[in-house]
């Protein structure tokens, strides 16, 4: 169902993003202090900002505010959408669940939950199904089923559950809890979306679905050189331009460098026009972002433009750590300009 | 009336009372100092001071120092005692030493929601606080997101002191046994813990011992400072240090008197015995046309030996403002206004409102207008004047030719007055070739006089002036000498009167200029023209809120004032501006040039 309201106020924020122009005075910012000091003073992250030092303030913390200013963009949003637009969006509150269960289990082999408790995104809190702050205390499978009972995890969790940590199969859980996040994903667009809206909506997962398939096709032929029967394993059974008869032939036959020159020459290839680049990740990145801003500029339905706002964001977010983690480690400007998609 | 007569005057004195004998002549309040630079010679020998200034970087060092402890330094009236540079240098690194133990580390970083947070803490005592030996202690702002998290290290062993906040930080204190601090600080620093250093020492004891002799050599340092830059004026000459500059010729003796005890020399010379050096000017007026000054300064002040135009400016300006404002009551309210913030802020401005308001007040009265209303005054002019209705009639549609006529009669009386300056100030300056044969000299002057009898004579009397010899004489000998002007003047100086670039080229600028000469005097004279307009202007939007007010019944008093006001205030604006462009344009450029240097006596800000 289209509402006129919720699109308006998504594309006048999608306006407010930060340009070519902003990025190319962040990439000039020597420290994170003139990086902080511009999103505080120049840029939409203005509100969120205010009031932090910017000449003292710790990197993660700043990525962590600009994680926060985007995740409470959506209540503002949501602010216009009727009864039975909400629930779609829980997939942002199921992603964040399904991450801290992930370091929740590689936390086992330490005691220190440090890094655990630093990780935990506390905007989320009252939005999550199960206590998050309660994984803190969680040292076994045993303890971490009884945080997550009664959640759709807790059954995906128990089939991976070992009493040694050295047998804990955690590829597996990671991939059986990502199917079940894309799962729920396209469950939830099912239930609350027809029509055109619930093409373009599932134009947008199931291309990201298998992009995620075929960046793993990548790294696992390049890096791992793993066998096609272990690399068939770790898909997603979700087709979208690729059915799964050319997927398998890829696995069986191409090397890494001959994956991006398929994905060069399929249909994504409408969303790319004359781009060109050689590095596999960049390019998947970049057709995802191109995919949303097309719905962005070209859709009337509310929903898919919403939808296609996260994804836009999430490339934003991570421009912007790629800046700050630049500044901070003092990486050459063109090798951090090479990593941004805008 | 007059530019103040000057005299130059030299003081010197050796190098021992060189710094009484310059604040001697900052107090004398009378000394328009000359630049050294401007005094040497290769004859005379003299040379600049050349020592360097250590007061202006103590001065520094004392601000960052004073800033640091929140102490805003003041310049005293008096110094207990004169320092050297030994004691004001051991005094800094004292203070210095004081600083870095009463403020933060990272102060320069720290925001006033920082401090608030130091004061809070302070209450702890930072002293009490540093000599700990068996507890940690660490403090600094930690985001409400992170602060959310502390619950969950709720079993590891520290205190949290929440000391401030706003609206994306707590200020806290935490802490703990110091054999868990390394521990407990790698919880806080995973939070994002912006960490302050806690000062040694209360920063206010330091402020409290240190004050008033951080004050006391600040002042020191300061006036030395201050006299350090009056350096550029002092040279050296014989191994005697010398001040020169120009005093107004009557108080020379009362600038002589403000060296009582000081051992200086003077040397007095008269202004022509100096000719390297120009004199300043110094306007010299009374309070009637004193506020007029204020258009002299903005054009440019005349040169030492020039006239003083600011009586004959006050009276145009005053006589033009009159005839364009013409509104006895608007008049009045102006001369009260002016007069009122004259005398209460002293303002040059309202002086000149003030006076113009009189002038407008005439002639208002003269044209029977008062605040708008063109008829309260028929009686009084029936009865003084013996006239049928009123004096002068503006909105008539029969006098509006009159009006715009007499307009242009005023602007060739101004420019045939304005001319008879020039000559006469160009004779006085013995630049006979401006005086005898320019636009604005005698050759100008009979072209436009007899241009001018002419139209009169045969407008009003019907009398013809313009037989060819009359047009011969008073018409095609002044076009001569405008056009020889050059090679003339060349002549009555005894030099080869030939032009620089030949004959020929002379010839084709010459006849040019002598074109725009002649149509300078037809625009110039059509130029009072707007002198007769805004006359007619000012009637025109008053007859539009009369009839306002009319439209508007009972409403009618309000839109009365207001409409008052609000012409008062837009013609009021044009009607000085305009008369301004009319005095620099058509006057100014016809018998000023300008150029003085303004009289300005010695203080420290120099």
């Amino acid at each position: 169902m289209n509402n006129n309201a919720m699109m308006i106020k998504t594309k006048s924020l999608f306006g407010k993003r930060l340009k070519s122009s902003d990025y190319q005075i962040l990439l000039q910012k020597k420290d994170i202090s003139e990086v902080a000091a511009f999103l505080k003073n120049e840029t939409y992250f203005k509100k969120t900002l205010d009031g932090i030092n910017e000449k003292s303030i710790h990197r993660g913390q700043l990525e962590n505010l600009i994680r926060m200013d985007v995740f409470r963009r959506y209540p503002k949003i949501l602010k216009y959408s009727t009864a039975n637009d909400g629930d779609f969006y829980d997939f942002i509150v199921i992603f964040h669940e399904i991450t801290q269960i992930l370091n929740t289990v590689r936390g086992f082999i330490s005691e220190d939950k440090t890094e655990l408790i630093a990780m935990m995104p506390m905007f989320i809190g009252e939005h999550t199904k199960f206590d998050m702050k309660k994984l803190v205390d969680v040292h076994t499978f045993d303890e971490l089923l009884e945080v997550i009972k009664n959640t759709p995890y807790f059954n995906v969790v128990e089939k991976y559950k070992k009493v040694k940590i050295e047998d804990i199969d955690f590829v597996g859980l990671e991939y059986s809890l990502t199917s079940l996040y894309y799962e729920e994903i396209l469950r939830l667009s099912r239930k609350n979306f027809k029509g055109q809206e619930l093409k373009a909506i599932e134009d947008i997962i199931l291309t990201g679905i298998e992009l995620d398939n075929l960046t793993k096709i990548y790294r696992l032929k390049k890096y791992f050189k793993a066998s096609p029967a272990v690399i068939k394993s770790y898909l997603i059974p979700i087709y979208k331009y690729f059915n799964k008869q050319s997927l398998f032939e890829i696995i069986d036959n191409c090397s890494g460098e001959e994956v991006i020159s398929k994905l060069k020459s399929s249909k994504y290839l409408y969303y790319m026009g004359d781009f060109k680049t050689d590095r596999f990740e960049y390019y998947v990145k970049k057709i995802k972002y191109e995919i949303s801003k097309h719905y962005m500029y070209f859709s009337s339905e509310s929903e898919v433009v919403l939808l296609a706002y996260f994804v836009l964001c999430e490339t934003e977010i991570q421009n912007i750590i790629d800046i700050i983690e630049g500044a901070r480690y003092k990486v050459p400007l063109e090798q951090v300009s090479r990593l941004l998609i805008y | 009336m007059a530019i103040t007569k000057m005299k130059f005057v030299a003081t010197n004195t050796d190098a021992e009372h060189l710094d009484k004998m310059l604040l001697a002549c900052v107090k004398s309040n009378l000394l328009h100092p000359e630049p050294a630079i401007n005094i040497i010679t290769e004859e005379n020998g003299g040379k600049l001071i050349s020592d360097e200034n250590i007061y202006s970087e103590y001065i520094t060092t004392l601000k960052t120092l004073g800033y640091n402890i929140g102490l805003n330094l003041k310049v005293k009236d008096d110094i207990s005692k004169h320092y050297t540079k030994e004691e004001i240098n051991e005094f800094i690194l004292e203070l210095e030493e004081q600083v870095s133990l009463a403020i933060s580390k990272d102060s320069t970083y720290l925001t006033d929601d920082d401090k608030i947070a130091l004061d809070k803490l302070n209450e702890y005592d930072f002293e009490k606080i540093h000599k700990c030996r068996y507890l940690s202690f660490g403090f600094g702002r930690l985001s409400h997101e992170s602060f959310k998290k502390l619950t969950m290290h709720s079993k590891q062993p520290f205190i949290v002191n929440k000391l401030h906040e706003n609206n994306q930080y707590y200020w806290v204190l935490y802490t703990t046994s110091v054999a868990f601090s390394r521990q407990i600080n790698k919880i806080f620093d995973s939070l994002y813990l912006e960490r302050i250093s806690i000062p040694n020492i209360d920063v206010k004891k330091v402020v409290q011992k240190y004050s008033e002799k951080l004050n006391d050599v600040y002042t020191f340092c300061s006036i030395n400072d201050e006299l350090h830059q009056l350096h550029q004026y002092v040279l050296i000459m014989d191994e005697k240090h010398v001040v020169c500059g120009f005093v107004p010729e009557g108080k020379v003796d009362e600038f002589k008197k403000s060296f009582d005890g000081i051992p200086v020399d003077f040397r007095i010379k008269d202004v022509k015995d100096v000719s390297n050096l120009k004199p300043p000017t110094e306007l010299k007026n009374n309070w009637f046309f004193k506020p007029f000054e204020l258009f002299i300064d903005m054009y440019s002040l005349p040169g030492y030996n020039e006239i003083d135009p600011t009586v004959f400016v006050g009276i145009t300006y005053c006589i033009l403002f009159g005839i364009m404002f013409g509104d006895l009551g608007q008049g009045f309210i102006l001369f009260l206004l002016g007069t009122f913030f004259e005398i209460k802020k002293k303002n040059r401005l309202m002086g000149v409102i003030a006076r113009v308001g009189i002038t407008s007040m005439i002639f208002g009265f003269l044209f029977g207008s008062v605040f708008g209303d063109e008829h309260i005054l028929n009686p009084i002019h029936q009865s003084l004047f013996n006239v049928r209705e009123k004096l002068f009639d503006v909105m008539a549609s029969s006098n509006t030719m009159a009006l715009l006529i007499s307009a242009v009669a005023i602007g060739a009386v101004l420019i045939l007055i304005t001319m008879i300056i020039n000559i006469f100030v160009k004779f006085k300056q013995h630049k006979l070739e401006e005086a005898l044969f320019s636009q604005n000299g005698i050759a100008g002057f009979v072209f436009y006089g007899y241009v001018l009898c002419a139209i009169i004579l045969n407008a009003m009397y019907s009398i013809n002036i313009t037989k060819p010899v009359y047009l011969a004489i008073f018409v095609g000998i002044p076009i001569l000498l405008f056009f020889f002007k050059e090679p003339l003047g060349k002549l009555i100086e005894k030099e080869n009167p030939k032009p620089h670039a030949g004959w020929g080229n002379f010839v084709l600028e010459t006849i040019f200029e002598v074109l725009e000469i002649m149509l300078s005097f037809v625009t110039n004279s059509l130029s009072y023209l707007r002198v007769g307009g805004f006359v007619l202007s000012h009637a025109g939007m008053m007859l539009v809120v009369m009839t306002l007010v009319e439209m508007t019944g009972k409403s009618g008093p309000i839109v009365f004032i207001l409409g008052n006001i609000f012409v008062m205030g837009l013609e009021g604006l044009i009607v000085g501006i305009q008369t301004l462009r009319l005095e620099y344009y058509e006057m100014f450029s016809r018998y000023y040039i300008g150029g003085g240097k303004k009289y300005k006596i010695l203080t420290y800000e120099d």
